[in-house]
């Protein structure tokens, strides 16, 4: 099949003329049936037409240069050239994920033009332009997450989509959701950056298919898959602050229908890094390994994925000389300390139906174990998740592909046990025991009248064991409403469940007392959203631009409140007393056909009733304005990128109560961060040279009273701006085929 | 201050005119699109090569390259390692049996007769 598309590719590619034609045909799958309603259209061109009831098509004043698009859903997308004087007969496969969106993947980082969801996908080639180190610095170059972070102590990044905590984004790795429970926080730094393929990011409550739990979006994460991965991919690692990391990807063929795939990551950082001189590492030492194996057996009809995923990391930071095994609760040192053991055993089994091609199921699965075990000062906490997840997804068209639809049905096992104990006469000891248990079902329909609109409305019911019954309705609408310009808009609803102590963790590191006010109950939101995405040529080249605009109404949100006092973190339920506003501009254009643009501004507003007071979320810049350029020579034998952020001031909690010298201002300045890359390529794959925080901004006394960190007034949550300064990288990439 | 900048300037062109940069036109047997990106990026990532563009209806690859560093016949033994003739060199059996189907002999032999038709 590839052959044929490149052959007729290389048939027209040379023979450059200019004249306009018409071309017809038909699109069928592997087992010569008739696809209806599969879509044909010209590449960056509005002009486009869907096969009728059988299969065929026309479409007319297509140029020799144009190159057509061949969509259909739960097909693999064909993009070929034109033929003019007979009946193209184009086949399109069927995709090998059934249970994956059809997406084209083209540019470098896109919004996905004919998804009915507002959906970026940054590519490998993207994900490239920021070598370091796993998925909480893999949206560096992206506008839609922004990245903060948490504490002056554990070094931890955290994610926000539209002002809110990643905690509301449903973060998927191919599908099945992976980082939620009590790795919300800290499973970010899990998936190594060189395992990822590409990232899909979703803005809006998106899809019911995978579940309740995607309250303000979704990211799904793709590693490198056992049948296209190189046999082998290594990378090494070094940065100016001592970390070294090695990892390995290896395709082990076995047959023609089976696979296997091996992805590999060691990394370690033991030098105390303490650039402030307020004798704390400004990140913790740490080491992990991470490995996962799976295997893939794709038949004509069936096709099984197993894999197996295996995690250790230890992290000790505090002040220096704390090291990995010390013991936070005799220590004379203030130490944090925090090791993570993983096991999870995943997998997929889908079935195609070859005399059927619209009809397909597939059936998603996740056994995990999690234990976390650390601490900050004399507090200490363990934590242990195990996890049981299964999605059976069926999908099938009503009469013909202009009606689509996914049904299916969920179950979700999830058994927590955590301790805390604070070790201090009036501060909280607690244990906290749960077991959810929640099978629900879902169906989703998807109208597709014609190329221009889309209509998905979905819904699902979970019983959930300890909150009753959950009803999740959502609508997305995509609407072509001009050439080259769609409109979107979608409204859903999100649930979730929160982890107050996982969640907290940056309070450990402070002397604030915790105190719960609260019983235990879901968060729950709407999200409402529209967006215009859309291109004006310029020049011969495409401005791209894309606009949106979302609401998150939270009707129960588990408030951490700060701002009570400064001895104190609040943890409170709040009902109708939360929302936030968030508006998004970016536009991208190629400036010469080496150098590409883009640029963002984003305004948010983020308020949440604390100490009684309706009042912006601290920590969190209203504004912020993102800028990348990225230039690449011929073939990519050169590539240089750079990233400027510029973050608005932030409110900082209220510290009034605080001895006069520990007092804070009440708004944080505002602050740039630069980071450039260049990289050079060569057959055998790339040596790359970077800085992260190129301008050096730090800020100022990141720890309040750092001198006496077990007295009262000592508190390292109040994080506005990076910790550590500037840090330069080096690594290189080596492929073989 | 102007004496030393031009100078300056000389001296540096002296320097890039050490290392001279040669242009090299090589016959090959490439047929398409196919080839043709195969084979300038390959010979992107040659040692001592600054540019490279292959003219399909004439089948000759440009090559722009640093005679200190390359010269000819490393340029012309690389082409058929990539699985191409070049010049009166022939290709490597190997390296042309791992080409894509497209850009095997006789894969175009067909090409004329629908250009005639369309014009």
């Amino acid at each position: 099949m590839k052959s044929t598309i490149l052959l007729i590719a290389c048939l027209f590619a040379p023979a450059l003329i200019f004249a306009q034609n018409s071309i017809k045909g038909k699109v069928q799958s592997a087992s010569n049936e008739p696809l209806i309603g599969a879509s044909i259209k010209l590449q960056g061109k509005d002009q486009g037409v869907i096969t009728n009831l059988d299969g065929y098509f026309e479409l007319g004043n297509v140029l020799k240069t144009d190159r057509l698009v061949v969509n259909y859903l739960g097909y693999e997308p064909d993009t070929l050239s034109p033929v003019f004087d007979e009946a193209m007969l184009i086949t399109l496969q069927e995709s090998g994920e059934a249970m994956e969106e059809v997406t084209i993947r083209g540019r470098s980082q896109s919004v996905v033009d004919e998804a009915p969801f507002l959906n970026i996908l940054i590519s490998e080639n993207e994900l490239q332009k920021a070598a370091c180190c796993n998925l909480s610095e893999s949206f560096e170059t992206n506008a839609s997450v922004d990245v903060s972070y948490a504490d002056a102590v554990t070094g931890t990044k955290m994610i926000q989509m539209m002002g809110l905590d990643g905690r509301y984004v449903l973060i998927s790795r191919e599908g099945i959701p992976n980082i939620r429970g009590l790795n919300s926080r800290l499973g970010l730094t899990f998936v190594p950056g060189t395992w990822i393929q590409s990232i899909d990011v979703g803005k809006g409550a998106g899809t019911v298919i995978n579940g309740y739990e995607s309250m303000t979006g979704q990211i799904n994460v793709d590693l490198f898959k056992p049948e296209s991965m190189d046999t082998w991919y290594l990378n090494g690692y070094l940065n100016s602050f001592g970390r070294i990391e090695i990892n390995a990807n290896h395709q082990v063929p076995i047959s023609e229908k089976w696979s296997s795939g091996v992805l590999f990551h060691a990394s370690q950082m033991s030098s105390e890094i303490d650039g402030n001189d307020d004798g704390f590492m400004d990140l913790p030492k740490g080491r992990q390994l991470n490995f996962l194996n799976r295997y893939k057996y794709e038949g004509d009809r069936l096709m099984a994925q197993i894999g197996v995923n295996l995690f250790m990391s230890d992290n000790a930071g505090g002040q220096k000389g704390f090291g990995f095994n010390g013991d936070l609760s005799t220590s004379s040192m203030y130490g944090y300390e925090m090791d993570t053991r993983k096991a999870e055993v995943f997998g997929k089994l889908g079935m195609i139906y070859p005399d059927k091609p619209t009809q397909s199921w597939g059936f998603q699965y996740s056994l995990s174990y999690q234990d976390f075990n650390g601490g900050a000062g004399r507090r200490i906490y363990q934590g242990i998740e195990k996890t049981a997840y299964g999605n059976f997804i069926y999908q099938n068209v009503l009469g013909s592909s202009f009606h689509q639809y996914k049904t299916g049905a969920s179950f979700l096992y999830d058994d927590f046990e955590e301790t805390f104990d604070s070790n201090t006469p009036t501060g909280l000891d607690t244990a906290m025991y749960r077991t959810e248990k929640v099978p629900g079902l879902f169906f989703e329909y998807n109208f597709i009248p014609n190329e221009r609109i889309t209509v998905v409305a979905g819904a699902r019911t979970d019983f959930h064991n300890l909150f009753g019954t959950y009803f999740t309705p959502r609508v997305h609408a995509r609407w072509e409403f001009i050439p080259n310009w769609t409109l979107r808009g979608s409204v859903g609803k999100g649930y979730r469940t929160p982890n107050a102590l996982m969640e907290n963790s940056s309070v450990w590191i402070s002397a604030r007392e915790l105190v719960f006010n609260a019983e235990l109950k879901p968060e729950e939101s709407w999200n409402t959203g529209v967006s215009v995405a859309g291109n004006v040529t310029i020049d011969d080249r495409p401005l791209s631009i894309v606009a949106d605009y979302f609401y998150t109404d939270f009707t129960n949100q588990l408030v951490y409140d700060m701002d009570v006092s400064s001895e104190l973190l609040v943890v409170n339920n709040l009902s109708n007393g939360s929302y936030a506003n968030s508006f998004q501009i970016e536009a991208s254009y190629p400036i010469t056909e080496r150098v590409d643009a883009k640029a963002a501004y984003k305004h948010y507003e983020m308020m949440m009733t604390t100490d009684g007071i309706l009042q912006q979320i601290p920590l969190q810049s209203q504004d912020r304005f993102f800028m990348n350029i990225a230039y690449a020579t011929k073939y990519e034998k050169w590539k240089a990128d750079m990233t400027l952020n510029w973050n608005g001031p932030m409110r900082i909690p209220n510290t009034s109560e605080s001895p006069v010298e520990f007092r804070q201002p009440s708004e944080s300045p505002d602050f740039f961060m630069l980071n450039a890359q260049v990289s050079r390529g060569f057959r055998w794959g790339s040596i790359y040279l970077g800085g992260e925080n190129i301008l050096n901004f730090k800020q100022s006394n990141p720890i309040i009273d750092p001198e006496n960190p077990f007295g009262s007034n000592f508190d390292a949550s109040m994080t506005w701006g990076p910790i550590a300064g500037r840090v330069i990288y080096t690594g290189i990439r080596y492929k073989i085929k | 201050m102007k004496k030393l900048i031009l100078t300056f300037f000389i001296a540096a062109f002296a320097f890039a005119a050490q290392a001279q940069v040669k242009t090299i036109g090589i016959k090959t047997s490439a047929i398409c699109e196919m080839c043709k990106a195969t084979l300038e990026k390959d010979l992107t990532f040659e040692k001592g090569v600054k540019s490279v563009n292959l003219d399909l209806e004439t089948k000759v690859l440009n090559i722009a390259y640093l005679d200190s560093k390359t010269d000819p016949d490393k340029l012309r033994k690389r082409v058929t390692m990539v699985g191409y003739n070049a010049d009166s060199l022939k290709r490597d059996p190997k390296a042309y049996a791992k080409l894509d189907e497209c850009c095997k002999d006789g894969a175009h032999e067909d090409d004329d007769r629908p250009k005639k038709n369309d014009n």
